[in-house]
């Protein structure tokens, strides 16, 4: 008897830091998150699953189109007419949604109560759970799940962060020492977006979300499939799920004396973290100390549309973003300690740097922008008056201005 | 930091060369091309700095064996002797080998790096250059350039521009176009999509039931279609099955009356098939007949024309087809006989006709040539001798006109037989006469020589004789007697005298006697000089007598040898001139007389010639004979014969081969004559036994013996048509007989059957039977199609189906309308809620807005940099400018004006119209802006500001180096001079290390710099030369 359990499937939530750049393959990218959830269905199918259970977040809290619960309903309904039934609970997002409210799912589909813990019996399967009622949950769901069912495959399906998991908002928090409680065969855990079996025995495993949205969510996604024979699990599987595959690629660009071998280095890393056919969307990080770092740095939009170009000879590559952080073989430490005009500039650099009120005088120059980037970039982090991101910024004009001053004569 | 030797230990070309940079002052290093200079300034920065990994000095050296020393010595007098090794790490050593740490040596570099100590204190040509176009292009901003000389030339300038241009590019405040601010457009764009496209759950439900209510509308007016169709339908079969059945009533009737027709049909049928042949047969025995009688007629016509007698059975007279055949071929065998008798005798006739011509004894005789052909061989060996004697006359005419012009010559006027005839002196005999001439000739010029070198000589003793006589002339022995005997007498008087006068005279006299000793013996040489010129002067003029006498003879001489001269031309008669043209002239008459042989011989060759073309000529003609008429005008010349003579011949030849030719075609006539006479008799005796024959099969016919060929052929034909027509009308009368029986046959029938059926004629009896037979086919075909054509229950009447069919149909298309718009409405909200499921308009949006948020991210980041750089650039510039700006004017102000050689007299600080500080040069007290300079003078502005920098920055900190590298190639040498000595006291702040690989500029600095402040270095030949070459020039 197989198993599928997945989680976060966050429909129609769109993915974060793609640039529609020339050649980007903006047409394969369109709708990830649903083509994830087709190939879910279609792993149900294949695998006869006898159920599959959703651990919370099918729908993005502040997304309100109703078409995308429709979708989920036509993609439950495959599942129907397949004979496999569906439990989920509802999570934070859940809870916040209003596409949920009016949806009518199909009778294949079980919504655990908010109120309190249900049970429901799936042949020798039961399923203990309870969905969010609201957005917050702070307390601890899991403590009031029900004892396990003799004679059963005990499964507690349940949204939450475990000790409160990093990066992740604390909710309906409990402990690994409350779940072994239970005595439940296996947990089927939701919203932590990276994969994770937190224990073997029992088994308590968070399947990650369906399809990665961001850079931060880098890594195979998709489902776990458990295999159980006689009310005991024989095996749990990862599969991959997603269509677009989020990676960080770091370019060690030190042994590069120009931009053609930066590319070539760039190229190499690209063609490795390539993967099975998948969309690769990647973040390219350029380090090292490098001959070439005047060539990346002297014209940035140059560096980055040959990067980009590069990608789309090689096909299936997003790049997301190129974060040169590559710095210039000279010694700044002795040229610090120069009494010459760059030695000064340089000691004045590092002056601004260690400094938050000259970081603030600074930032003036870049008020007028600030007032007019909108409050979603704020939350990308680029906040123009952060001394953080200031001193970052002041990084790059130091490795930018410095050796084009003492190499002189180039550009 | 100063540099104090440098050890090319192994590196480059080099192996244990040493440069001693120690002695104070500028130390100019030469090096001309491929000298290794360049290879030298690397080694500079190899052994302060380490050795470039990727180094191009190790072609000589193995990579690992590359070494270059150099001894170090700070400020402080510290001084420290390193050594460095090519390697990634652990690559300084000191003199002993062994490893050194990096911090002894970083702190005499006092913290400078190698791009530091590249670029601001090393100074190239090109990068002279560089930082004079930085100023031309920083428009000569003053911080900017003070920054920038300072940096040691990085381009300042253009980076602050870039910056700045590249953060205006990305994002402008009130921009819209560019990057950034169109991202922030979009974003916002698309947001506000994404909100319009979102679906709410209420529209769907509404839509939902609204397909519903669509669906079972469309099922309802669907019933209803179908019903109105099913009835329409039943209508329809009805209107077919009537008219069907009305036709089936109709054809059984008629069946049943015609039963009996039906029952004989077969034997009808028969009669009907056979009527047809009946016909024709009755017709066709009928024209059978009239060709019968008409045939009889045409054969008593016939038999007129073949003159078959009267009551003569024309049988009697049918020819068989051998006998026919017989007499036609007889007839061809007589004309073919006859045609070539005929023929025969006319060749015959003409072939004796030509025989009886060849024979013609008029025909003339052929011509005999033997003689005339062997006159003209014989001619014809002499070859084209008129012209060859012709050519050699005239060339020999031509040269003997020459030689006579050639022979012309004042000194004898006679023709040039006379000229030939005369008995001249020998060339040798001349040369000798010359050579005496000219011995002659040196002698005298030698005599007279020597006379003018005695009489210089001679008048020069004389003026020195003169110049040691008179008041003069030393005191001679008689003088010396004089003033001793003057003393003597006054000492005699001396003491005779009384005292005091007695005293006073008698020292005058013993100092004068005295004075005349001292004299003679002071001037003893003069004395004996006087002597020997005077002996001189005897011997002088002793020597000019003989020279005298001398020439005179010499003049005596020559007069013989020229009488001797006279004497060997008198017997020509001719007067000689002088002796080297009278030599020219008789080479020059050896020659003509040689020539003027070769010309007699050369006639009398041609002589010979014409007489042997007279007798060519006399022996042609008379073999040509007098008496035969000459074929052509022309028969003077020997040529003129030869071509009558061939054509003679030619002629003779060719009436010889005629007559031979005449000979053979007689005999070959008279033998076909015969052979044709007799073939013509054989064809006659065959023709008369043809005629014979012929006679004999014609005479049965009643043709005559003498009837031509067509004649007996139309008598045949005639009879032959006769034959025909008998035989037609035989045959014509015995098929009419035959046709009669048939008519008979038929006619016996057809009346017993029209009697058995009761009718009257055959035609109606056909008729009625195709009726009967018609009537029961119809009956069979309508009721097939009713047994194709399902029953129709009870009830609907045929009289309104008409009416209702058009009301059913109208009413059916009415409703099949509304169902199509129904369908359409379902199909409509129905794709409507699936893209509504499948797609979602929102979440593209949400995605667009996500890209260009993406796209901000990625612009501002950009943006802040460049903007942030340019920022703290412009403010380090103008920070520099105001700390630096005073000292460092007045610096290159100083600095400036030696380099120019104060055609400016500085730089000072002024303001353009937005008050921005801009450098100026001053000329003549008023203000050039940098844009007005000449490039030499930009490049000495630059220069300027680089030194001014480099000793500003001393007084701070203590100075590395400065390494120069052909920076004064592009000066005139005033200037380089001026450079040059500005240099030389720059080296008394900081050392200065100028390369270079032009002489002059050496040259230059010999003169220009003190002695003890230049140390010269020649890279490739002696190192270290000390100063003063040019000097040491100069001063030769």
């Amino acid at each position: 008897m197989k198993i599928v359990h997945a989680a976060d499937l966050h429909i129609d939530s769109p993915l974060r830091g793609l640039d529609r750049y020339d050649g980007a393959p903006v047409e394969r990218l369109r709708g990830a998150t649903r083509r994830a959830l087709e190939n879910l269905v279609a792993l149900c199918i294949e695998e006869e699953a006898a159920l599959l259970l959703l651990a919370g977040d099918v729908f993005d809290g502040g997304w309100k189109d109703y078409s995308t619960g429709l979708f989920f309903a036509a993609q439950m309904s495959r599942l129907n007419e397949a004979k496999i039934p569906v439990a989920l609970v509802r999570g934070n997002h859940d809870a916040l949604s209003t596409v949920v409210k009016a949806l009518r799912l199909p009778a294949n589909v079980h919504e655990l109560a908010t109120r309190k813990p249900e049970t429901k019996i799936f042949g020798t399967i039961a399923v203990h759970g309870q969905s969010f009622e609201k957005k917050t949950a702070t307390e601890d769901l899991a403590a009031r799940y029900p004892d396990r069912l003799p004679g059963h495959f005990n499964i507690g399906l349940l949204h939450t962060s475990i000790d409160g998991r990093e990066g992740h908002d604390s909710y309906a928090p409990t402990t690994l020492e409350t779940m072994r409680a239970k005595g439940y065969d296996y947990w089927a855990l939701g919203h932590v977006h990276a994969r994770e079996i937190v224990s073997k025995d029992p088994w308590i495993v968070y399947s990650g979300n369906l399809q990665g949205r961001h850079a931060r969510e880098t890594g195979a996604k998709g489902a776990t499939v458990i295999t159980v024979e006689d009310n005991v699990v024989e095996e749990v599987e990862h599969r991959a799920l997603d269509v677009v595959r989020w990676e960080h690629v770091v370019v060690d660009a030190s042994a590069a004396n120009d931009l053609g071998d930066v590319l070539d280095l760039a190229r190499a890393a690209l063609v490795a973290a390539q993967n099975d056919g998948r969309i690769l969307a990647a973040r390219l990080t350029l380090t090292g100390a490098t001959a070439a770092n005047t060539a990346l740095r002297q014209d940035e939009a140059r560096a980055a549309n040959e990067l980009r170009a590069l990608a789309n000879d090689l096909g299936d590559t997003w790049v997301e973003k190129i974060k040169v952080e590559t710095t210039s073989p000279l010694d700044l430490a002795r040229i610090r300690g120069e009494q010459s005009s760059v030695g000064h500039l340089a000691r004045r650099i590092q002056a601004i740097r260690e400094s938050d009120a000259e970081l603030a005088a600074l930032a003036t120059e870049l008020a007028d922008l600030a007032k007019k980037l909108p409050a979603e970039a704020r939350d990308e982090g680029l906040r123009l008056d952060d001394p953080e991101f200031l001193r970052t910024m002041m990084n790059d004009v130091e490795q930018l201005l410095v050796p084009r001053l003492l190499e002189g004569g180039e550009g | 930091m100063r540099l104090r030797a440098l050890d090319l230990v192994a590196w480059g070309p080099f192996r244990g060369t040493t440069l001693d940079f120690g002695k104070p002052g500028i130390h100019v290093v030469l090096g001309r091309n491929e000298a290794g200079k360049s290879t030298t300034l690397r080694a500079i920065l190899g052994l302060l700095f380490g050795i470039d990994h990727k180094t191009q000095d190790a072609h000589v050296h193995k990579t690992t064996d590359l070494r270059i020393g150099g001894t170090l010595e700070g400020a402080n007098g510290e001084r420290l002797r390193i050594v460095r090794r090519k390697g990634l790490s652990k690559t300084l050593l000191d003199a002993d080998g062994n490893l050194l740490d990096d911090a002894r040596l970083g702190r005499l570099l006092g913290g400078v790096t190698r791009e530091t100590f590249a670029h601001a204190w090393g100074l190239d040509h090109d990068r002279l250059g560089a930082g004079a176009q930085a100023l031309l292009d920083g428009k000569g901003d003053l911080g900017e350039s003070l920054f920038d000389a300072s940096s040691g030339g990085g381009g300042v300038q253009r980076i602050l521009k870039e910056l700045t241009e590249e953060a205006e590019a990305i994002y402008a405040p009130r921009g819209s176009t560019r990057p950034l601010n169109e991202a922030l457009r979009v974003f916002a764009d698309a947001k506000s999509a994404a909100n319009k496209a979102l679906s709410l759950p209420d529209a769907f439900l509404t839509q939902e039931a609204a397909l519903k209510a669509k669906e079972e509308e469309r099922k309802r007016i669907a019933e209803e279609r179908i019903a109105l169709e099913t009835r329409r339908k039943r209508l329809a079969i009805l209107r077919r099955r009537v008219p069907l059945e009305r036709r089936q009533a109709s054809a059984k009737e008629k069946v049943r009356e015609l039963a009996a027709l039906l029952g004989a049909s077969e034997r009808i049928d028969a009669l009907q098939r056979r009527q047809a042949t009946y016909l024709r047969v009755v017709d066709e025995r009928r024209t059978h007949v009239a060709d019968a009688t008409r045939l009889g007629d045409q054969v008593h016509a016939a038999s007129r024309r073949a003159s078959v007698a009267a009551g003569t059975d024309p049988e009697t007279l049918r020819l068989d087809a051998r006998t026919q055949k017989r007499i036609e071929s007889l007839l061809k065998e007589r004309l073919k006989l006859g045609e070539r008798v005929r023929a025969a005798n006319v060749e015959i006739e003409k072939q004796e006709r030509e025989l009886a011509r060849l024979v013609d004894p008029a025909r003339p005789a052929a011509q005999e040539t033997t003689s005339l052909v062997a006159a003209r061989n014989a001619a014809q060996a002499l070859g084209d001798i008129e012209a060859r004697i012709l050519t050699t006359r005239t060339k020999t005419d031509r040269a003997a006109a020459s030689l006579a012009s050639r022979a012309a010559s004042p000194i004898f006027a006679g023709t040039l037989d006379e000229l030939v005839a005369l008995r001249l002196p020998t060339v040798a005999t001349l040369d000798e006469l010359a050579q005496r001439a000219s011995g002659l000739a040196q002698e005298e010029t030698r005599l007279v020589q020597r006379r003018a070198d005695l009489d210089r000589e001679a008048a020069s003793t004389a003026k020195l004789i003169a110049a040691s006589t008179g008041d003069f002339a030393p005191p001679d022995a008689a003088a010396l007697a004089g003033a001793r005997a003057a003393r003597d007498a006054a000492w005699t008087a001396y003491r005779a005298a009384p005292e005091p006068a007695r005293a006073i005279d008698l020292d005058r006299r013993v100092q004068e006697a005295d004075a005349v000793a001292d004299r003679m013996i002071r001037e003893a040489d003069r004395v004996t000089t006087l002597a020997r010129l005077r002996s001189e002067a005897e011997e002088s003029a002793r020597q000019t007598a003989k020279i005298v006498a001398d020439l005179e003879r010499v003049k005596a001489d020559r007069a013989a040898l020229d009488e001797e001269h006279r004497a060997l031309f008198a017997d020509a008669g001719v007067v000689p001139r002088g002796l080297g043209e009278m030599r020219q002239w008789v080479d020059r008459h050896a020659g003509v007389v040689e020539e003027h042989e070769l010309r007699a011989a050369e006639r009398l060759d041609i002589v010979d010639d014409e007489a042997t073309v007279a007798r060519a000529k006399e022996e042609l003609r008379a073999a040509l004979g007098a008496d035969a008429a000459p074929l052509f005008a022309r028969q003077d010349r020997l040529a003129d014969l030869l071509v009558e003579a061939n054509a003679r011949i030619a002629a003779a030849e060719k009436a010889r081969a005629d007559a031979e030719g005449a000979a053979r075609r007689g005999s070959d006539l008279r033998d076909s004559i015969g052979d044709r006479r007799a073939a013509r008799d054989r064809d006659a005796t065959v023709l008369a036994e043809t005629e014979q024959s012929l006679a004999e099969h014609l005479a049965p016919l009643g043709i005559g013996n003498d009837a031509s060929s067509d004649e007996v052929t139309a008598a045949i034909d005639a009879l032959r048509e006769l034959f025909v027509l008998i035989d037609k009308r035989v045959d014509v009368e015995a098929r009419a007989q035959a046709l009669a029986g048939e008519v008979a046959a038929f006619e016996a029938d057809r009346d017993a059957l029209l009697a058995e059926c009761t009718m009257t004629g055959v035609e109606l009896l056909f008729a009625r039977t195709k009726e009967a037979r018609d009537a029961r086919a119809e009956l069979a075909n309508v009721e097939q199609q009713l047994a194709d054509i399902e029953e129709v229950p009870a009830g609907e009447n045929l009289e309104d189906a008409d009416d209702l069919d058009e009301e059913l149909e109208r009413q059916i298309d009415d409703l099949t309308q509304q169902e199509g718009r129904l369908r359409e409405a379902v199909g409509g909200i129905r794709k409507a809620l699936e893209d509504w499921r499948s797609d979602s308009q929102a979440a593209e949006a949400a995605s667009t807005a996500q890209s260009a948020l993406a796209r901000i991210r990625e612009s501002t980041e950009r943006y802040c940099r460049a903007r942030l750089a340019a920022v703290v650039l412009g403010r380090e510039i103008e920070r520099y400018r105001e700390e630096n700006q005073a000292p460092l004017l007045a610096s290159t102000s100083t600095l400036f004006e030696r380099l120019t050689l104060g055609a400016y007299s500085g730089v000072r600080a002024g303001f353009d119209a937005h008050d921005r500080p801009l450098l100026r040069c001053v000329r003549n007290g008023s203000e050039v802006e940098v844009e007005g300079l000449s490039d030499g003078t930009r490049d000495q502005l630059y220069l300027s500001l680089r030194l001014a920098s480099l000793l500003r920055r001393a007084e701070l900190a203590e100075p590395m180096p400065l390494v120069l590298d052909d920076v004064l190639i592009q000066l005139d040498d005033q200037r380089a001079a001026a450079a040059l000595g500005v240099l030389a006291e720059v080296a008394r702040t900081m050392q200065v290390l100028f390369f270079t690989h032009h002489a002059r500029l050496v040259e230059l600095a010999e003169r220009t710099v003190a002695a003890d402040e230049l140390v010269v270095h020649h890279l490739g030949g002696d190192l270290n030369r000390p100063a003063g070459d040019a000097r040491a020039e100069d001063a030769r």
